[in-house]
């Protein structure tokens, strides 16, 4: 048997070698020299039957597994020598054929080809941006929006995975700290080259071996916006309910390895135009002062859809930054912003007040006006080794207010205030072997002269100053490769003084001063460890705290003093299932105590018909939050899954308690535990499908959550369970065609003693981009919101606007027409506890705005 | 073993072998194989794990400078002139041609055959191996990108390799040692795609292809300043070096602890500190080779 198969082998060889054919040859170029490398193709019918190629000496051997029955082609094909074909017959099993080639001049087609869209290295993830670009696309903003996992709020703030990014850097330079807006709104998107997501981020490069859960942006622009300068005039024009607008920006900018700058200016009497930009999303941009804390300003209702400010704002920014070094940078920035705004909304305020049910109607109409210029110096030696940063930071805050409200009577309300603020913050660490030793002081001096509020004939001031001083230090010690001990200790000493003085005709004048310390040493030991192979990371603590508070009432003499031991254990953990994959638990107890406001139990009047008056104990708070999230990644399947549910419980020493007759309403603190409950899940879904430009996103989120509080002198507990669905998409169907549409569904329920409530709400929102060629991008947007007023009463509401954006090389055109159903009112329904406000907001009427915005660069 | 420092500027000079002028010491270690016809730029992909496990994926661009029979495929930095380079975009390269282990290729040189120099710490070594077919199978067309690209598969020393070529570009070369196709090879990944290379762009140019005989290093001199020293290759057969990759970079603790197999230095290696402007030391090389203080997991481009 064995035998025969070999036989049938090797006669199966013996037929095949026969079908074999072979061409030869030697190809040389009219100086007779042999050219090696060309190759050699034998087609037939468009098909390559075989193909090889010349070696050193231009010899060549082609075979082919079958004589072919037709006449084939042999095609000579050599980068420096043109083309050859031969047509041939094979008939023999060997067919010789020569080839003299002809020389040509090398044309190939110089080409670039797009880098690959993203690039995925450690906690890194590199966004090649000009892959995801759509058509209409002009700022930075724009293009960041297209990247998936990123989202851009509409105030501008960057969140990857639903987290907000600690630092925006440029070329790796931190110039604008919270003020990104003023690169993502200026630098257009063409000269933004990569984005690079960087997940764990450790600013401080002496923190490399710590853990982080900051997230990063860097911008890498195209040489076409670095070491030159280059800038953005823009200009508008329009027209609002018979009202002319105007809009006045200029930006300049200049990037180079080692130094960066960018100065704005911007105003408008429309829009957020000249205030957008300097946003700053890390919260530096206020100032808050117990006195305006406590007598704050009128606003009206927001509704969540439709432009319901009339703004005239403006500013000017100057920001540089100089790379003295690898390390060493100076950051100066200064900015100057003027904003008047007012609006105007009804709101019925149904109050349950035990079942009384007291109705209130109000009419609001606040105008503000607001005066910020900030300047601030800073100075970082950011070394592997070593960090040493300083801070120089001044500020301050004009504020004027009114706010006539139209109930029973028309009542003039107005309020002055102005606020100041000074700091320096100074933050040092040195590595010491294998442990860092670190030293940080804050001082800051925040004060309010004078805040003056003038309701009806009534008359309320205030004055506050505050001194934080809050020094730090911390060492670390290593044991091991993956064991760490950190005892960072913290001194935190602050002087507190407000003075509130209410004038009310015919009565005495109420007044209190306030003034103390709170001295408040801690300290906070913990210890983490990571496994060898880095994917589990565990971290153990406790925040240590002993609270001295020492306050003195000056009118009365009265002291109020405490000292007390906090201890807040806290417990993290994470583990990375693998670079796409990872799960965290967080969970911890947080105590909070109350401040001196607690001691103001003088009554206060904070609108015409409201004052409030603290219960004289300083209130404690007790919470314990727990976290768990996973987030799931594709980089290169442009998946993301984040997915976090979590756990709050509350303890306080008082209970807010709130009284309301028809003519006024009185809220108070009481003497009494109060505990709030809250469980909350979220899960969010990305998806990129780029060869359709299409960005997919789902989001879903539920709560529960029970409060307790006073009303009419009895404790309510309140419930509460809500759930919302979000889904949107950006389709590219066509390549001239754009389609953005979202929707939501949310539903939530209410119960407490005897009484429940349910309310729901949908919203939709489509948007039609047209690009009739490249350069011209017609747009359209409809949005409808159906939401639940009363029990069986529901509202539709309808905004459509257009637009036509002509995108030239140096200049982008834009025509916006806003609420072209000029839709004048926009009402809704919140609740709060067992209270229901219903609001109906003016909104802006027809508004038509021409822009232009140039591209200015020095060739 | 000598220990010496170096200023980094000075490490510029020992980079490029494509520089204008050199030294008579540095010319005498140049072998021009030929002139280029043309430049292709890969983007070089690899994913491994870092060393605590997790995913990365590393990337680097590469050159391949084709002339008539012959071509070079190396580092796109050190293709660039010295007056090209970004002083700290180098060091990166440097470090990224280490962590991604990427070798310098001349095929067609000596003919019929390739030479390869690739570094494993602390050592330089060179190998002379065949230029032996790839069978290749032809796909169905594609059309891409303005050029006419096609499929094909092939098998390479244990890996299968999903390429396209561009036959408007009529060479048989292809980035690392792919070649044999009827067709200039613009990507190719191998059968997990651990291994991508993919063409971003063409150059017409026309430049010598350099084969380096010794390998030079920059010292300090006695009179002040750096003097060129060259030094030899270290020959070895493919298999000796497929022994070698097994037992050094390809071992399981490399990634954590990239020195584990280093021997005891001889008297003539030289360890070198490069030092940035300011003195603070920036890297540490021997014998001209990179050392990493941790890497990346080794993936093979070849298995037999």
């Amino acid at each position: 048997m064995k035998k025969i198969s070999l036989l049938i082998i090797a006669l199966l060889m013996a037929l095949s070698a026969s079908a074999q054919v072979k061409v030869t040859g030697r190809v040389i170029n009219l100086k007779n020299i042999p050219v090696a490398d060309v190759i050699i193709k034998c087609v037939s019918e468009g098909k390559t039957l075989a193909f090889t190629s010349t070696n050193a000496q231009g010899q060549y051997t082609l075979e082919l597994r079958e004589m072919p029955n037709r006449a084939v082609e042999l095609q000579f094909s050599h980068i420096s020598y043109e083309k050859e074909n031969v047509k041939l017959t094979l008939t023999e099993k060997t067919t010789e054929q020569d080839m003299v080639l002809t020389d040509k001049q090398v044309t190939l087609k110089e080409v670039k080809v797009q880098a690959q869209p993203i690039i995925f290295q450690g906690d890194t993830l590199s966004y090649n941006l000009a892959s995801f670009l759509g058509k209409g696309d002009v700022t930075l903003e724009d293009g960041l929006k297209r990247l998936p996992g990123i989202d851009v709020t509409d105030n501008g703030t960057i969140k990857y995975l639903g987290k907000a990014i600690s630092h925006f850097y440029i070329e790796g330079m931190d110039m604008l700290g919270g003020r990104y807006n003023l690169a993502t709104q200026n630098i257009p998107a063409e000269y933004a080259t990569q984005v690079d997501v960087m997940k764990h981020h450790k600013h401080r490069k002496i923190d490399a071996d710590e853990e982080s859960d900051d997230v990063a942006l860097n911008v890498k622009l195209s040489n076409k916006a670095k070491f030159k300068p280059f800038g953005q005039p823009a200009a508008g024009i329009g027209l609002r309910e018979d009202d002319p607008l105007y809009a006045l920006g200029l930006t300049g900018m200049m990037f180079t390895d080692n130094f960066q700058l960018l100065g704005s200016a911007k105003g408008s009497n429309h829009g957020n135009f000249g205030s957008y930009d300097i946003i700053d999303h890390f919260g530096n941009n206020d100032i808050s002062t117990l006195a305006t804390d406590k007598l704050g300003k009128w606003n009206s209702a927001r509704p969540p859809l439709g432009e319901y400010l009339y703004q005239t704002n403006a500013y000017a920014s100057l920001n540089g930054i100089e790379k003295m070094d690898s390390d060493r940078q100076v950051r100066m920035n200064a900015d100057y912003a003027y904003e008047d705004y007012n609006s105007s909304s009804s709101t019925n305020t149904l109050y349950f007040a035990d079942g009384q049910n007291i109705s209130i109607n109000e009419e609001n109409r606040p105008h503000t006006r607001l005066h910020r210029p900030m300047i601030e110096a800073r100075y970082e030696n950011n070394g592997n080794d070593r960090y040493f940063m300083d801070r120089v930071n001044m500020k301050a805050q004009f504020e004027e207010n009114e706010c006539p409200v139209i109930a029973t009577d028309v009542n003039n309300q107005n309020r002055k205030a102005t606020q100041l603020a000074i700091s320096n913050y100074l933050a040092s660490t040195v590595r010491m072997g294998e442990n860092k030793l670190s030293f940080n002081s804050n001082i800051e001096f925040v004060r309010a002269p004078k805040v003056c509020l003038n309701m009806n004939s009534i008359s309320q001031t205030g004055q506050s100053t505050t001194i934080t001083t809050d020094h730090s230090t911390s060492f670390t010690i290593r044991l091991g490769s993956k064991w760490r001990i950190s005892l960072p200790v913290n001194l935190t000493a602050y002087y507190n003084m407000i003075e509130t003085s209410l004038h009310a005709p015919d009565d005495a004048i109420l007044g209190q001063r306030l003034d103390g310390w709170v001295v408040t040493p801690w300290a906070s030991p913990s210890t983490d460890w990571r496994s060898p192979s880095g994917k589990i990371y565990m971290s153990i603590g406790a925040n240590l705290q002993w609270r001295n508070m020492m306050y003195r009432s000056r009118f009365d003499d009265k002291k109020t003093t405490m000292s007390e031991l906090f201890a807040e254990p806290r417990l993290s953990f994470r583990y990375t299932f693998s670079g796409t994959s990872e799960m965290s638990f967080h969970s911890a107890i947080y105590n909070s105590v109350g401040d001196i406001l607690d001691l103001l139990t003088t009554p206060v009047q904070t609108n015409y018909r409201t004052t409030s008056m603290a219960s004289g104990v300083i209130g404690k708070n007790q919470v314990w939050a727990s976290s768990l999230s996973y987030t799931y990644q594709i980089p290169f399947s442009y998946f993301t899954l984040t997915a976090d549910a979590g756990w709050t419980q509350g303890k306080r020493n008082v209970l807010s308690s709130q009284y309301v007759d028809e003519e006024s309403t009185s809220t108070a603190s009481i003497f009494r535990d109060s505990h709030t409950k809250n469980a909350n899940a979220n899960l969010s879904i990305s998806k990129n499908l780029l060869t359709l430009s299409t960005k997919l996103q789902f989001t879903a989120s539920g709560s529960w959550g029970s409060s307790e509080s006073m009303s009419q002198g009895k404790v309510v507990t309140t419930y509460g369970n809500s759930y919302s669905f979000k889904g949107q998409a950006t389709v590219t169907p066509l390549p001239w065609m754009e389609i953005g549409a979202n929707g939501q569904y949310s539903r939530n329920y209410t119960w407490w003693t005897g009484n429940h409530r349910t309310t729901d709400g949908e919203n939709a929102s489509l948007s039609l981009s047209v690009f009739p060629i490249d350069k011209i991008e017609i747009k359209g947007s409809y949005d409808f919101v159906r939401s639940q007023i009363t029990d069986n009463q529901y509202k539709n509401f309808s905004l459509l606007s257009a637009s036509v954006q002509y995108k030239a090389s140096r200049a982008v055109w834009k025509l916006s027409l806003n609420n072209l159903l000029n839709t004048r009112h926009y009402r809704y329904t919140t609740f709060n506890a067992t209270d229901r406000y219903t609001m109906d907001c003016h909104l802006i009427g027809r508004t038509i705005m021409l822009t232009c915005k140039l591209n200015l660069v020095k060739k | 073993m000598k220990k010496i420092s170096l200023l980094f500027a000075a490490l510029l000079m020992t980079f490029s072998a494509n520089a204008q002028t050199y030294s008579e010491d540095f010319e005498m270690a140049l072998d021009t194989v030929g002139m280029s016809k043309f430049t292709a730029v890969y983007d070089y992909t690899i994913r491994t794990t870092d060393h605590t496990g997790k995913a990365v994926t590393d990337t680097i661009l590469l050159a391949l400078q084709v002339g008539e029979g012959y071509w070079k495929c190396t580092p796109y930095m050190r293709f660039l002139p010295v007056k090209d380079h970004n002083k700290e975009h180098l060091w990166d390269v440097l470090h990224q041609e280490a962590l991604m282990h990427i070798e310098t290729i001349v095929s067609g040189y000596p003919e019929g055959k390739r030479t390869i120099h690739e570094a494993i710490a602390p050592y330089c070594y060179e190998t002379v191996e065949d230029k032996e077919a790839i069978e290749w199978t032809l796909n169905e067309a594609d059309i891409d990108s303005g050029y006419d690209y096609r499929r094909a598969t092939g098998e390479f020393r244990g890996k299968t390799w999903n390429v396209l070529y561009a036959e408007n570009i009529p060479t048989t070369a292809g980035p690392w040692k792919l070649h044999g196709l009827p067709g200039l090879i613009t990507h190719a990944a191998d059968n997990d795609s651990t291994h991508i290379f993919k063409f971003v762009a063409l150059y017409n140019d026309s430049l010598p292809i350099i084969h380096e005989k010794y390998y030079v290093l920059s010292v300090p001199s006695s009179g002040g300043g750096n003097r060129l020293v060259t030094k030899q290759f270290q020959k070895r057969t493919h298999e000796q070096m497929m022994d070698l990759r097994k037992k050094t970079i390809g071992s399981k603790v490399y990634a954590s602890n990239p020195k584990f197999s280093f021997p005891e230095l001889g008297p003539n290696d030289l360890d070198c500190t490069i030092l940035n402007d300011d003195c603070t030391p920036r890297a540490n090389v021997i014998n001209g080779v990179t050392v990493l203080d941790k890497a990346h997991t080794y993936q093979p481009l070849e298995l037999e």
